[in-house]
């Protein structure tokens, strides 16, 4: 089993996001480490995992159950602490951050797409949408947001609450949500799984459009073969290791990758 | 299921926690009470069985009437000790002499004799040592007319030893005396921190009686001899209006007295007991209800796999039946601590209580525990009965927030109850009924819960409005709150619905003593011609004043032009206790304006009577009309109308002073009004009538400005009574909102971490649940102050004809009513708003 390392993919491809043109990756880990208990019953989530997530480029990270792929995005997000190693987000050091910051991080530099929408009940979709900014108490940029709302294609569904929208629309409020503030970097976790396979392309769709079109970086955990296929990138976790990788993914490709690991 | 039952109570204690609470300050407040009284009880019982000492027998007048719960009674003849002497069986006999005397202190101070202070007794030193309740600690017995006993506790307090001279005031005027001996009260220093001077008998009845009579004569029956029998031969001898009595029938009679007048201060105890434990029904009924909606789905898992809807309602019942108990039972421990707090509360606030051990009746415990189930209980049904009403399907279903407001429905019967209550309350206050009292408390019971109803309609728009401020000066944290205060109107309305209440009530007071405070300043400004009133600060007009000597020397004075005393008695009229007022004819118009609207004041004189219109008006009555006026010593005058006035400033029911003084009451001014001479400076004024007044110890002058701050100083007393007494509604209140908050923020734990996910940082999370519950809170408090200033205007006007003519929304202080409310509300969010700040967010996203 071969650990994924930074030479590697920069060795096996010469094109797209991984293009050693780009400075800086949009997130990277070093040997990070994340063991939940201590001595016999001590889980090790993440072991010494070092990976990077290429600015302006979608990727998926899939793996079985308890392969670490949620601990992984969540430290990446600021959102779980490692024992040991460090993440970056762009040049920052999570690890040194105190609670404080990081939730500025989260407020200005991500954004976040989840699986169950995980809006807030009370208020509207544009309000919603501008939630972030607002509890920064910076005005939106008016413009950017009505592109972004008119790439989602939320148009005449903007004043209502979450309770009056559909589960694929109220993805796409979410989805809206986490681009309307520019982030960084977007980390969605099963952002299709609550979705039917329709509704699911769709959402899809539209991150794939805010790469390409709004060179937005997005980090996406996904177990759905399907789903993966929509990055260009698939990291292929197990046992808290990245065990293998691959660029330009089609869904049948992934899944046979997925059977070799013992999904 | 029983099973079930208790596992969920084990399960949601901390929820069911701040409900219990709530029903433990209710019981607690009602159990303290309770405790409280029946150790005052137990003390003035034991006071009044001492006071008579070892008598077998007693003779007084037959009560004439009855003032605040005290009957009234003429004193008996002298000579009747003699005839109760001769009779047979009889040991020994002593008359008693009871009534009013007020010691001056070595500094110069009377002692006591402020409104809130014990009584000042004054009497004769009973030298049947069986009859005697005191006994000499030092010195000796008076010897003569001069020579006074004092008891321990005045002698301490003013500083005087046996052989040192001092001052006493008197219905006769002040006297100079020698303290012969320092006595004890059984095993106490006082009589329950009453003050007593003891005369020999000559001069406690010319002092503090009437000359030649006794207030009642007692006798000690030789041994071997029945009381009874020498009752039975008394009661042949004395005169009609005389009774006669055993020891044990007196002593029970004095039981009873002792009772009734604690009954009215039990009343006005418990009906904040009332208030605070419907209060607390508004939280249980909430509580029960937020829990019931969060377990639905549980709930419904159990009718799914089998329970019945009497079971589930059962199970609900029960729940709510052991909360009831176990808080009931704590209620009742922290009743003896509130118990003991009320006494020292009413202390702090002027109100002196006897102190002594606590007396635990069973039937209060019992009434308290049983109060405390039945109110936890009969909250709880209605929750139980929609826990019951869940269909099995609701297991597979998400729960979805009660969002819905008002139907038509709600908004017809909240305003139909509410319509009714201030039906009620507007026919209570008319006088419609034959227990206003109980009307007017009904109908503002009914009229609370009328809006309680119309709560959820109004909820939403209503706090909608208060909460736009907040998101303008705090931002999205602050339209959070806004939004998150109207997500779920009937909990919201139900939960301010309790701070609603006890805001209410405290609005009420306020505005209604507002406008008696104003109305009286403006009767006073309106109508006290004199620049200066003498006072003797005693509220008790028969106890304490001035002699009569004193209005006709400050009258010689060359600066001044007159000076008027005022006398109040009680007396009897149509079976109505009243007051009546006796003046000067001569003077009073000089100082005071009665605006006579039909004859003259001048023109009274004995056999004749001055009445206010509203007075004239209910009784019927016009000038040349005669009036039936029942006196404190059993005898009846016909008074014939005189005069009528428009002003109610200073009584309703004027005579002349001899009037009252043949009926040997009213001996004393309790007020005399200076009106100086013209051109004399005020301040010169007052130098000059307090360089005359220097002997008198218990004389102070007053312009009228402080004359009516005196009298604003009452109402304020009271209004401070009022709301420490509401303050227990008001925290309870302030426990719902803070319950509530709670079980909300355990509902919305994945929002919480939704929110802090994308980046709210905790100081936002705290911010908008403070500002939710100050905006639950403010919900609360102007409902509160909307249905208060209701009732207080509805009061003020019940009272147009006792003189309250000035109608005051205290704009001010019911503001601050308002940002108390709010503050309140942050301080319920304080844990709540930590909790919601903690959430951990993976956890909760991690949550379903």
């Amino acid at each position: 089993m071969t650990v994924a390392t930074t030479e590697e993919p920069t060795a096996r491809t010469g094109t797209g996001p991984n293009d050693p043109a780009v400075a800086l990756p949009a997130a990277r880990a070093v040997s990070a480490s994340k063991i939940y208990g201590r001595g016999e019953t001590a889980v090790r989530a993440l072991d010494d995992v070092t990976t990077e997530f290429a600015a302006g480029a979608f990727t998926a990270i899939m793996g079985p159950s308890g392969s670490g792929k949620s601990t992984l995005m969540h430290s990446l997000a600021g959102l779980d602490t490692l024992t040991s190693g460090e993440v970056y987000l762009g040049d920052i050091a999570l690890s040194r951050l105190g609670e404080r910051q990081l939730t500025q991080l989260r407020r200005d530099r991500i954004g976040f797409i989840f699986q169950s929408f995980n809006l807030v009940p009370t208020l509207t979709a544009i309000e919603n949408i501008t939630l972030p900014m607002q509890l920064a108490g910076r005005r939106p940029d008016r413009e950017w947001v009505d592109s972004v709302v008119s790439t989602v294609g939320l148009g005449d569904r903007l004043g209502h609450r979450p309770s009056e929208l559909s589960g694929g629309q109220q993805q796409r409020v979410a989805v809206a949500r986490a681009l309307a503030a520019r982030p960084e970097v977007i980390f969605a976790d099963e952002p299709t799984g609550n979705l039917d396979s329709h509704t699911g392309t769709e959402i899809l769709e539209f991150m794939r459009r805010a790469v390409n079109e709004m060179r937005q970086s997005i980090v996406m955990v996904t177990h759905d073969a399907v789903a993966a296929s929509h990055a260009d990138r698939v990291l292929f976790l197990a046992d808290g290791r990245v065990v293998d990788w691959m660029d330009s993914p089609s869904a049948a490709l992934v899944l046979d990758r997925m059977k070799n690991i013992g999904a | 299921m029983l099973r079930t039952t208790f596992k969920g109570l084990v399960a949601h204690k901390s929820r069911l926690f701040t409900t219990a609470l709530a029903v433990v300050l209710g019981v607690a407040f009602m159990s303290g009470t309770l405790v409280l009284t029946d150790s005052l009880g137990r003390q003035l019982e034991t006071l009044s069985e001492d006071t008579y000492a070892e008598a077998d027998v007693f003779v007084r007048s037959e009560a004439a009437f009855s003032v605040e719960r005290e009957p009234v009674r003429a004193p008996v003849d002298a000579s009747l000790v003699d005839a109760v002497a001769e009779t047979d069986g009889v040991e020994a006999v002593a008359g008693r002499v009871e009534g009013w005397a007020q010691i001056v202190g070595s500094d110069g101070e009377p002692l006591g004799g402020g409104t809130t202070d014990a009584p000042n007794l004054g009497g004769n030193w009973i030298t049947v040592e069986q009859l005697n309740p005191f006994e000499l600690a030092e010195g000796s017995a008076p010897a003569e007319d001069d020579q006074v006993v004092i008891d321990r506790g005045s002698a301490t307090e003013a500083d005087l030893a046996v052989g040192d001279d001092a001052t006493v005031l008197t219905t006769a005027g002040p006297v100079p005396v020698t303290i012969s001996g320092i006595a004890t009260f059984g095993d106490s220093d006082s009589m329950l921190g009453m003050s007593s001077v003891l005369f020999t008998d000559a001069a406690a009845q010319t002092l503090v009686g009437e000359p030649d009579t006794y207030s009642g004569i007692a006798a000690v029956a030789a041994s071997g001899v029945d009381p009874a029998s020498i009752v039975d031969d008394l009661s042949g001898v004395v005169g009609g209006d005389l009774e006669v009595l055993t020891g044990s029938e007196l002593r029970a009679d004095a039981r009873s007295e002792a009772a009734e007048s604690l009954s009215f201060f039990n009343a006005f105890l418990m009906t904040f007991a009332v208030i605070a434990l419907f209060v607390g029904a508004f939280i249980i009924s909430n509580t029960f209800s937020v829990i019931v909606a969060q377990r639905t789905r549980e709930l419904a898992v159990l009718r799914a796999i089998g329970a019945s809807r009497r079971q589930v309602m059962a199970s609900v019942v029960l729940e709510s039946v052991v909360v009831g108990v176990l808080a009931s039972i704590g209620g009742l421990l922290a009743g003896l601590g509130v118990a003991l707090g009320l006494r020292s509360m009413l202390a702090g606030l002027g109100v002196e209580l006897p102190n002594g051990g606590l007396v635990l009746e069973a039937s209060s415990m019992l009434i308290s525990l049983a109060v405390g189930v039945v109110i936890t209980v009969a909250s709880a049904l209605l929750p139980a009965r929609r826990a019951s009403r869940i269909a099995p399907i609701a297991a597979l279903r998400d729960t979805a927030v009660d969002d819905s407001a008002g139907s038509r429905m709600r908004t017809l019967v909240g305003s139909t109850i509410s319509l009714v209550g201030a039906a009620m309350l507007a026919a209570g206050l008319g006088g419609a009924s034959s227990s206003p009292i109980a009307l007017v408390g009904g109908g503002a019971a009914v009229l609370f819960i009328g809006v309680a109803a119309l709560g959820p309609v109004l909820a939403r728009p209503v706090s909608r409005f208060l909460a736009a401020p907040v998101r303008w000066f705090r931002g999205t944290p602050g339209l959070l709150a806004g939004e998150n205060a109207v997500r779920n109107p009937k909990r919201t309305a139900a939960t301010a619905s309790a701070l609603m209440v006890g805001v209410g009530l405290v609005g009420f007071i306020t505005v209604t003593g507002s406008s008696i405070k104003a109305s009286a300043d403006d009767a006073i400004s309106g109508s006290m011609l004199a620049d200066f009133a003498v006072v003797s600060g005693s509220i008790d007009p028969t106890a304490g004043g001035f002699d009569n000597s004193m209005a006709s020397d400050l009258g010689q004075l060359p600066e001044v032009l007159a000076a008027s005393g005022l006398r109040t008695a009680p007396v009897l009229i149509d079976d109505d206790v009243a007051n009546v007022v006796s003046v000067d004819p001569s003077t009073v118009e000089q100082v005071l304006e009665f605006d006579t609207v039909e004859g003259h004041l001048a023109d009274l004189g004995p056999g004749k009577v001055a009445l206010s219109e509203p007075t004239a008006r209910d009784a019927g009555l016009r000038v040349g009309s005669v009036m039936e006026v029942e006196f404190a010593d059993g005898t009846s005058d016909e008074l014939v109308v005189e005069a009528l006035f428009a002003d109610q400033s200073w009584g309703d029911i004027v005579v002349e002073h001899s009037v009252l003084e043949s009926h040997g009451v009213g001996s004393l001014d309790s007020e005399v009004f200076v009106a100086l001479a013209d051109g004399v400076d005020p301040g010169t004024g007052r130098s000059v009538l307090e360089a005359e007044l220097s002997g008198v110890a218990n004389a102070s002058v007053k312009d009228s400005e402080e004359y009516a701050g005196d009298i604003a100083a009452e109402i304020d007393m009271l209004l401070g009574l009022g709301y420490a007494l509401l303050a227990l509604a008001v925290v309870i209140g302030v426990l719902g909102i803070a319950n509530t908050l709670a079980l909300s923020i355990m509902e919305r734990t994945r929002e919480l971490g939704l929110l802090r996910a994308i980046g709210m940082f905790r100081s936002q999370v705290r911010s908008m649940v403070r500002w939710e519950s100050a905006v639950i809170a403010l919900f609360g408090a102007v409902l509160g102050l909307a249905v208060g200033i209701g009732f207080g205007l509805a009061l003020v006007y019940a009272l147009a004809d006792e003189g309250i003519n000035v109608v005051v929304i205290p704009v001010p202080a019911l503001a601050v009513i308002a940002g108390l409310a709010v503050l309140a509300g942050v301080g319920a969010s304080l844990l709540p708003s930590r909790r919601a700040a903690r959430v951990d967010v993976l956890t909760a996203l991690g949550a379903s």
